[in-house]
């Protein structure tokens, strides 16, 4: 490495130049690339200089990063499929640093802003925010748990007393006893039954409780996050968090910490009974305990991989299913039905032998068990019966002790079985835990004040990227004027849907400032910003309600007549008034129940609705037909009338509609102007605007 | 405002602030969460309607007027009201009502959550067919109906 040089970023390969799986690290520093081995050593340096081009080539298995130099072509480095992310990465970062003015070489780092997280955190932390759960509850929760307590107290009587039956009625022939006893033993069981379902109701309503505050407090922290939250993780995987991770944690808080407790004071319980009672026969009692506390949870194991075959053969064949039935037109048409049937039955008997294969492991073990436990009864009535003869004990005791045998098996059932559930709890507590500790990225500044906005926005050398290093726009700098219309236009991955984010500041920039009005855009309340900028998406999402609930999902406070007002205006009334419940029809879950251009129009009537200071619009590119072409440029005519607005202009019309357009190339700004400007420029403007004309030449007339 | 049934079947002649109207039908923007709010619209040669007058709550009305727009409603908008539930079954996602209305005893169908919709003390129902019944206020029914309401509702 040359002097005052750092590492700027590296990446560790697993295949080698000759195709063996070895370590190779890729390690980029302010002037040169460097190859070392595992031990370190440097097999080869490429100066920076020297580079040309960076390129990632995708093969079946494998990619490499091949490098255009002086001397010609060569492969910088190879790499499994596995670290194909890591390496895309490092080609961008060459790319980058390649560029002659680059301006990474000079710097060393930059923050990482989008969303800080804690690092691991100890299950002892994770187990006490859930136990924090508890706390509002603690009265019941004591109360709760006292009653478990006498409850299995309570159930460990009638061994005893029925011991008192034998003993002291038939043998001694205490006649007088036997109403006592009976009442006794009635007594005991009553009391179980009202403790049992106190107890049950008792934590059925803890549970409900828990979980409404788990799930909302789930829910409350995750609206506070920001958009690149939601970027990072999938709504699925999110939404399996609030309901499912959830849900085990909630459920092992109440119902399997109190089998956990009852359990172990049972057998506490117990074991101190048996042992007072016959320490000898006690020790018989023992013998099967081995077995089940550790077979148990070895059979899980191993049924563990045979359940998740049988799972995932019935998966198969239930998708097989859902694939042909509804695809009944394709099988007929081309007259598969016999093959079909076929496959079919391949999946069915590959389930069947599955099934089979669990059931057999089921019989390996459980009969087993049983046989263990039921041998150990058997000494124990073997041995006991020779004390009892020998006179060293009562029969009743004999009886009783074999009761409380059974009585401790249970307890060390339900404990082996509660292992699993266990971590499972454990695992779900920290995915939550994960959510829960997320900061948000994006907040309010403790001085952030409410702003009413003019609509002149500035672009102050703005640069920002997801990644470090890898920045999607560089060096913006924009103003426009309050009320004027600019188009923005570029190839894909140019940036522009960058741009809106940040305007709407769902991502702060990692360099530079935006400014609304002069006002920096981070000192201006959220929620006065985002209330104030409106938003109309490709595909514009809406909620699953009426068409007026979504039309007014801006402004509670609108009136009827502000919805039917900006439907107008949307070109979406006519539509809407042909249903037969108008805006009170259900649109379905995302809209389904509409077509793309009504969709289109109820988010325009949406926006209108709020009447946002600055507009955003980012042009759908699905062709409709030239009738609800025609409403939706109007609606939008109806949209931008006066405001401020950014449109990621895809039609022509759009184009030469506006006052001025910006053209975006790799994330930078390459030509500003009006329309005519630009076509007579020559540039990559003139080049986009010739092959739309051409695409838009072969629209659909469908009327 | 006031409102005459019209000559033409289905139409209504209105005076409003010294101005006389003819040929206008009326229309609902929210059958079910408003149904008092009004549009009065001609209907063109073509099918397209042209909105005249649009009346926020029809109730505020005189008598008279209020028959004369009911009446022609009653047929663009047939929606019986649930005088008692008889019957009310499930099998899973469809539900099997029986009920009397103020047109007549009707048994039907509905499937989905989303077709029974209650907005305070109203119900809403439509079934599979798309027919609309209305129950104006759930806890003015006799008490058989209320208990099979409430099981599923």
């Amino acid at each position: 490495m040359r002097e005052g040089d750092g590492i700027i970023h590296y990446a560790l390969s697993d295949i080698t130049e000759d195709g063996a799986y070895d370590e190779r690290w890729l390690v980029i520093t302010n002037h040169d690339v460097f190859i070392l081995n595992s031990s370190g050593k440097e097999l080869s340096r490429l100066a920076i200089d020297q580079i040309r081009s960076v390129e990632v080539h995708d093969y079946v298995g494998n990619g490499e990063i091949e490098v255009a130099t002086k001397r010609g072509p060569m492969e910088l480095i190879r790499f499994s499929r596995s670290c194909v992310e890591e390496f895309r990465k490092a080609a961008l970062l060459l790319n980058e640093l390649i560029e002659p003015d680059s301006q990474l070489r000079r710097e060393v780092s930059w923050s990482y802003l989008n969303g800080r997280r804690t690092e691991t955190h100890s299950m002892r932390a994770t187990l006490r925010w859930l136990m924090g759960f508890l706390r509002p509850y603690w009265l019941i929760v004591t109360v709760g748990l006292l009653l478990s307590v006498v409850l299995t107290g309570i159930g460990l009587a009638p061994p005893y007393l029925i011991r008192t039956l034998i003993d002291s009625i038939f043998i001694d022939h205490r006649d007088d006893l036997l109403p006592i006893l009976t009442l006794a033993l009635l007594g005991v069981y009553g009391a179980n039954t009202v403790l049992g379902i106190a107890v049950n109701y008792i934590l059925s309503y803890l549970g409900q409780k828990v979980i409404y505050d788990m799930r909302h407090g789930v829910y409350e922290h995750l609206q506070r996050l920001s958009l690149g939250f939601y970027d990072r993780m999938s709504s699925g995987r999110i939404l399996s968090r609030v309901m499912d991770d959830v849900g085990r944690v909630q459920w092992f808080l109440i119902w399997g910490l109190q089998s956990l407790i009852v359990s172990t004071l049972s057998l506490i319980g117990v074991g101190v009974i048996i042992f007072s009672m016959n320490w000898r026969l006690a020790v018989f009692v023992l013998l099967p305990v081995p077995v089940i506390a550790v077979g148990l949870p070895l059979f899980r194991r191993s049924a563990h991989g045979a359940y998740h075959k049988a799972w995932r053969k019935w998966a198969d064949v239930s998708s097989l299913l859902v694939d042909t039935i509804p695809g009944a037109i394709v099988v007929k048409s081309f007259a598969r039905e016999k093959f079909e049937v076929e496959r079919l039955a391949d999946g069915l008997d590959a389930l069947v032998k599955a099934n089979l294969a669990t059931t057999r492991l089921h019989l390996r073990f459980f009969p087993i068990l049983g046989f263990v436990t039921s041998s150990s009864v058997v000494l124990i009535w073997w041995f006991g019966s020779l004390q009892v003869t020998g006179g060293t004990l009562t029969p009743g005791t004999l009886i009783a002790f074999v009761s409380y045998m059974w009585m401790f098996y249970g307890p060390v059932q339900t404990l082996s079985n509660l292992l699993e559930p266990l971590q499972h709890a454990v695992t779900s507590g920290e995915r939550v835990v994960e959510v829960m500790n997320v900061v948000p990225a994006i907040k309010d500044d403790p001085d952030a004040q409410e702003f009413e906005i003019q609509g002149h926005i500035r672009f102050e050398d703005v640069s920002f990227g997801y990644e470090p290093y890898i920045p999607i726009v560089h060096n913006i700098n924009l103003e426009i004027k309050p009320g004027e219309v600019i188009g923005v236009v570029g190839p894909s991955g140019s940036g522009k849907t960058t741009l809106t984010k940040l305007l709407l500041r769902f991502y702060d920039p990692s360099r530079g400032r935006i400014t609304i009005d002069g006002v920096d855009l981070r000192k201006i309340k959220l929620e006065a910003v985002r209330r104030q900028i409106g938003l109309v998406l490709q595909d514009p999402f809406l909620f699953d309600g009426s068409i007026s609930f979504n039309i007014q999902y801006g402004r509670s406070d609108a009136t009827p007549e502000e919805v039917i007002a900006s439907a107008k205006a949307a070109h979406a009334h006519e539509f809407i008034m042909n249903m037969s419940t108008a805006y009170d029809s259900m649109v379905g879950e995302r809209g389904s129940r509409l077509s793309g251009g009504e969709r289109q129009r109820i988010a325009i009537a949406r926006a209108i609705v709020t009447d946002p200071r600055i507009l955003i619009l980012d042009e759908a590119t699905s062709s409709v037909d030239s009738i609800t072409e025609r409403h939706i440029q109007e609606a939008l005519e109806n949209l931008i009338r006066g405001r401020t607005t950014i449109i990621i202009a895809h039609r022509l019309s759009t184009l030469r509609r506006a006052d001025r357009i910006v053209v975006l190339d790799k994330g930078r700004i390459v030509e500003v102007g009006t329309h005519s400007e630009l076509l007579g420029n020559g540039g990559l403007y003139s080049q986009l605007y010739k092959i739309q004309m051409a695409e838009e030449a072969v629209t659909p007339l469908a009327v | 405002m006031r409102v005459w049934k019209d000559t033409a079947p289905g139409r209504l002649r209105v005076q409003y602030n010294g101005q006389a109207f003819e040929g206008l039908i009326p229309r609902r923007p929210f059958p079910i969460s408003r149904p008092q709010f009004i549009i009065l619209s001609e209907k063109d040669t073509a099918g397209a309607y042209r909105e005249v007058l649009m009346l926020r709550d029809y109730s505020q009305l005189d008598q008279e007027s209020r028959n004369a727009l009911e009446l022609v409603l009653e047929k663009t908008y047939f929606v019986p009201r649930v005088l008692r539930v008889e019957q009310l079954e499930t099998s899973g996602d469809e539900f099997q009502w029986r009920i009397l209305s103020d047109k007549g005893h009707r048994a039907f169908n509905t499937r989905g959550r989303r077709n029974i919709m209650v907005i305070e003390r109203r119900i809403v129902i439509i079934d599979t067919s798309d027919n609309i019944y209305l129950i104006p206020d759930y806890h003015k029914l006799d008490q058989r109906s209320r208990r099979l309401l409430h099981k599923f509702i």
